[in-house]
């Protein structure tokens, strides 16, 4: 690390930290106006807003130009300070260790929308809207935001920031300049959030309910200003609706984007397609398999059914009722659901549907060759061939994906907890879902695990939010050497 | 502005990515690997698709497109292209590459709607053409209508001689600027020249030579024995552009076909010479040691250089090379060869100046891309007439007018008459500020 880089690093930083402190007041103005006490939430914003204002008039006339590693270096940087500075204020007003008050904040900023507090109704209402807002800001990517506010990042950085941040399999623009794209973005982003918050609160949600949930739901996060969840408003219109935008913010957002341009095809894609037919298909499945075995009739089933499968499915983590008490029977169809994902360009994490989608392909493209020995087998999607390095990088991505899972999970088991509950917390922290059963179910929390646990899963949360590679590659030592 | 780039080979991909910097491109070409290559470098918008093909242009409809830019290798697809998005889109400006000369004589470009066109091979030719008049200069630029040059001087004078860089200013030259250690800075007048430097004059073409007999003893002062190594269009183009009397030039090429499409071209003005059996037997035998000037002009530059410098080793002073590649500019002058800029260079300078400039403003690249000369020139009837304008406040550059026969230093406010230029030489990293400045008069 020279001198330059440093100052690339730091000069990134404070416009990042700058963004955040802004959006931070948000919370505060809230506490100001209901009477909570702000004090040391402000103290503490400004705190970050002048530190970071310092680092920027420093470096006012540094300009960056970002090598590929260092847009690498910074994304990691940016995530784990990100986390730190969303844990202090949980620490400021609630009764929590650092370890659960950053994993708070990871699993906000991440959008797992898992949580350490057992009563999250006693917090603070500025607290309770600073972890939605966390969601908020991390869904889409703060760096996103950041490379669509500040041009002063140049061109081909932004692009290593972008392409590290967002999710997928490979990074399309609409617009020559990706500070457009990405402004854009965040402008469908907005409107989906007021368009969501305002049917809630017409469905007879509280103006704060609302908006709090319009930031989970569209973030897919997770995070509630209930206990119960959506359970506690028992409104089926609410579940619908909410329903309707998980499931949209699961979609690639260039698509929604195209769709403001007046083009629609983009809806017509393989990865869309196959991700309403599973969500239709297991939303189904499960709402046949509770109607059968319980006194509920079919369209509650299917209320309950198709809201819970759309919230694991875009790996929101909501939940209207306790769907592990359906038995076993329906949790084995929330496992696949978990297994899956949304789509790649969405807010959603896991795997995605395009991986599987690709993965499928190629499984049935080698059965193809084995059978015809002679013949040129290709890929396509979406009437695109697909190249063999995106056939590679998805297949390590599987990989990676499946070892991580596996790894969180064995070490979740040797620290003594049942095996239902290792493998589906692993699941819900790598693929950024949230509830996973037994002692993590939906009516559960994570107030339970040890420091060291908290700390694993808060790794596992991140690096599943930035897909794998962006933190292994810090791990490879090819990435540190200078030739 | 919205910029669209019809090819993304080299020129395409350079100007993609200094154009990428302040506007909006987007770049089209049939070779996917090309545009993948390019989309994950640089902030640009990638169409993969031919641009023949009117459909390739519906991902950008209905957008207002500033400039269409069209670099593919072929005239005809240029062309063509050109054709088709002034059908189906609103093109304000279109910039064409050309080869065929043949375009530039005829008013066929007129007749297309193209706005500008470039010929880089003319181009190349030219430059190498005007080593001729000049011959003790590393380059010559006509930068606008009047009779002015631009040139660059080899420092050879010997290292305890001790000359203030703007000593030997006069009212009809000034020194704009040295380039030392591969880097280019607007000279000052505290600053002392050493040997090996090359230096920016800018002057009257007979005070400009005189210069050059005073700071370059060792080239020689007249040119009148030629060899060119290549007879590709390039080759031709420049053999044809030399063809003088009393200049006697000998075109040495390899292949045995491309020796006779040559010799049928230039017929008997030029000795076309085939090295098929080697070259070392030739400089004896065709007395090519003897050559006054001798120039490379391969698409291969390692091949260039290794030609430019056997020459020096056999005692030709000046050995010009054609600098294909952007990255061994400096090399090449770093090894003492006179660097003519080759065709896709050209092709990209030239359309980087036609994008600066405007009918009252010039803009020319020098020193390899590295800084740049403005003029503007004040017709006759323009407001600019009778007033006051004042001069550039910033530093690093040096600006100046010409009236008459004459340089003045643009230092203090200036009554503008008639058929004035006004002049500014900057660095390329000052570019932008300075167009502002002189737009803005």
């Amino acid at each position: 690390m020279d001198i330059r880089s440093v100052k690339n690093l730091f000069k990134l930083l404070s416009v990042i930290g700058l963004s955040l402190s802004v959006f931070l007041t948000i919370p505060i103005f809230l506490g100001l106006m209901i009477g909570e006490a702000y004090g040391k939430f402000l103290l503490f914003d400004a705190l970050l807003f002048s530190i970071n204002l310092f680092l920027y008039l420093v470096l006012l006339q540094h300009k960056v130009e970002l090598s590929i590693k260092q847009g690498i270096v910074f994304v990691n940087v940016i995530w784990i300070l990100l986390a730190f500075a969303g844990s202090v204020p949980l620490m400021l007003y609630s009764d929590v260790t650092l370890a659960q008050a950053i994993f708070e904040s990871v699993s906000g900023f991440t959008t797992t929308g898992a949580t350490i507090y057992t009563d999250v109704e006693v917090l603070p209402k500025m607290i309770l809207l600073h972890r939605s807002l966390t969601h908020w800001l991390g869904g889409m990517g703060i760096i996103v935001l950041g490379v669509g506010l500040f041009s002063l990042i140049n061109p081909s950085g932004s692009l290593t920031l972008f392409k590290a941040e967002s999710t997928g399999v490979k990074m399309e623009k609409l617009t020559p300049k990706i500070k457009d794209t990405a402004l854009r973005i965040w402008g469908v982003y907005v409107l989906f959030t007021l368009v969501d918050a305002i049917l809630l609160k017409l469905e007879g949600m509280s103006a704060f309910d609302a908006i709090n949930h319009a930031f989970a739901t569209i973030s897919t996060g997770g995070f509630s200003t209930k206990n119960a969840s959506f359970g506690y408003f028992d409104n089926p219109l609410m579940l619908w609706t909410t329903t309707f935008f998980m499931i949209i913010s699961g979609m690639n957002f260039l698509v929604h984007l195209r769709l403001f341009f007046g083009d629609a095809k983009g809806y017509k894609t393989e990865e869309i397609q196959w991700y309403v037919v599973i969500f239709l298909f297991l939303s189904l499945i499960l709402s046949l398999e509770h109607t059968f075995h319980s006194t509920d009739s079919f369209m509650y089933s299917l209320t309950h059914a198709s809201f819970t499968i759309a919230s694991v499915l875009t790996t929101t983590g909501f939940a209207s009722l306790d769907y592990s008490l359906w038995g076993q029977g329906a949790i084995a169809i929330v496992i696949v659901a978990m297994l899956i994902g949304g789509n790649a360009g969405s807010t959603a994490g896991g795997v995605k549907v395009i991986r599987y989608i690709v993965v499928i392909k190629s499984i049935m493209a080698d059965i193809k060759q084995i059978i015809h020995p002679n013949a040129i087998v290709n890929i396509f999607i979406d009437r695109n061939k697909v190249q063999n390095k995106v056939l590679h990088s998805t297949y390590a991505f599987v990989m990676l994906y499946a070892f991580t899972v596996l790894l969180v999970m064995l070490y979740l088991f040797a620290s003594g907890y049942d095996m239902t509950t290792s493998l589906t917390t692993s699941l819900a922290a790598v693929g950024n879902i949230g509830p996973g059963f037994s002692l993590t179910g939906p009516a559960q929390n994570y107030a339970f695990f040890k420091s060291a646990d908290l700390g694993v899963l808060s790794v596992a949360m991140i690096i599943g939010r930035l897909e794998f590679f962006t933190v292994l590659l810090l791990l490879s030592r090819n990435f540190w050497r200078q030739f | 502005m919205e910029i669209i780039i019809a090819g993304a080979g080299m020129v395409g991909f350079r100007l993609a990515t200094t154009l990428s910097v302040k506007h909006n491109v987007t770049v089209i070409d049939k070779n996917a690997d090309a545009i993948n290559m390019l989309q994950e470098q640089i902030d640009i918008y990638s169409v993969v698709g031919n641009v023949e093909d009117p459909a390739t242009y519906n991902s950008v409809l209905g957008k207002k497109i500033d400039l269409f830019i069209a670099v593919t290798d072929s005239d005809e697809t240029n062309i063509i292209s050109c054709l088709i998005v002034d059908e189906s889109l609103q093109v304000k400006d279109k910039i064409v590459r050309l080869r065929n000369a043949f375009f530039a004589k005829s008013s066929i470009a007129l007749k297309l709607g193209i706005t500008e066109s470039v010929f880089p091979i003319t181009r190349t030719a030219n430059s190498v053409r005007s080593l001729l008049d000049f011959p003790k200069a590393n380059s010559v630029k006509k930068l606008n209508q009047n009779n002015f040059r631009l040139i660059s001087i080899r420092a050879q004078h010997k290292p305890q001689e001790y000359i203030l860089a703007h000593s030997l200013n006069t009212q009809e030259l000034i020194m704009v600027g040295i380039e030392r250690n591969k880097e280019f800075f607007i000279s000052s007048e505290k600053d002392v020249l050493k040997p090996n430097d090359l230096i920016y004059y800018f002057g009257a073409p007979k005070a400009v030579k005189d210069m050059c007999s005073r700071m370059d003893t060792k080239m020689p002062k007249e040119i009148k024995k030629i060899v060119i190594f290549g007879a590709d269009s390039l080759g031709i183009e420049i053999a044809k552009k030399l063809v003088a009397p009393g200049v006697s030039i000998k075109l040495i090429e390899r292949n045995l076909e491309k020796c006779k499409l040559a010799a049928e071209i230039l017929q008997n003005d030029v000795a076309i010479i085939s090295s098929q059996y080697g070259n070392d037997r030739l400089i004896k035998e065709e007395g090519l040691q003897n050559a006054d000037m001798m120039i490379a002009t391969s698409k291969n530059d390692e091949e260039n250089i290794v030609k430019c410098l056997e020459a020096k080793e056999y005692g030709v002073e000046k050995v010009v090379a054609i600098n294909n590649d952007p990255n061994k500019y400096a090399l090449m002058h770093k090894l003492g060869i006179v660097v003519v800029r080759g065709q896709k260079n050209n092709a990209y300078y030239a359309i980087l100046e036609k994008i600066d400039s405007s009918s009252v403003v010039h803009a020319r690249l020098f020193c390899g891309g590295s800084a740049v000369a403005f003029t503007r020139i004040i017709y006759p009837e323009t407001d600019l007439i009778g007033k006051i304008i004042r001069p550039y406040s910033g530093s690093n550059i040096h600006s100046v007018y010409i009236r008459g026969e004459k340089i003045f230093v643009f230092s203090e406010p200036l009554l503008v008459e008639e058929n004035d230029y006004i002049m500014a030489f900057c660095t390329i990293i000052e570019e932008q500020k300075v167009k502002k400045w002189i737009y803005a008069l």
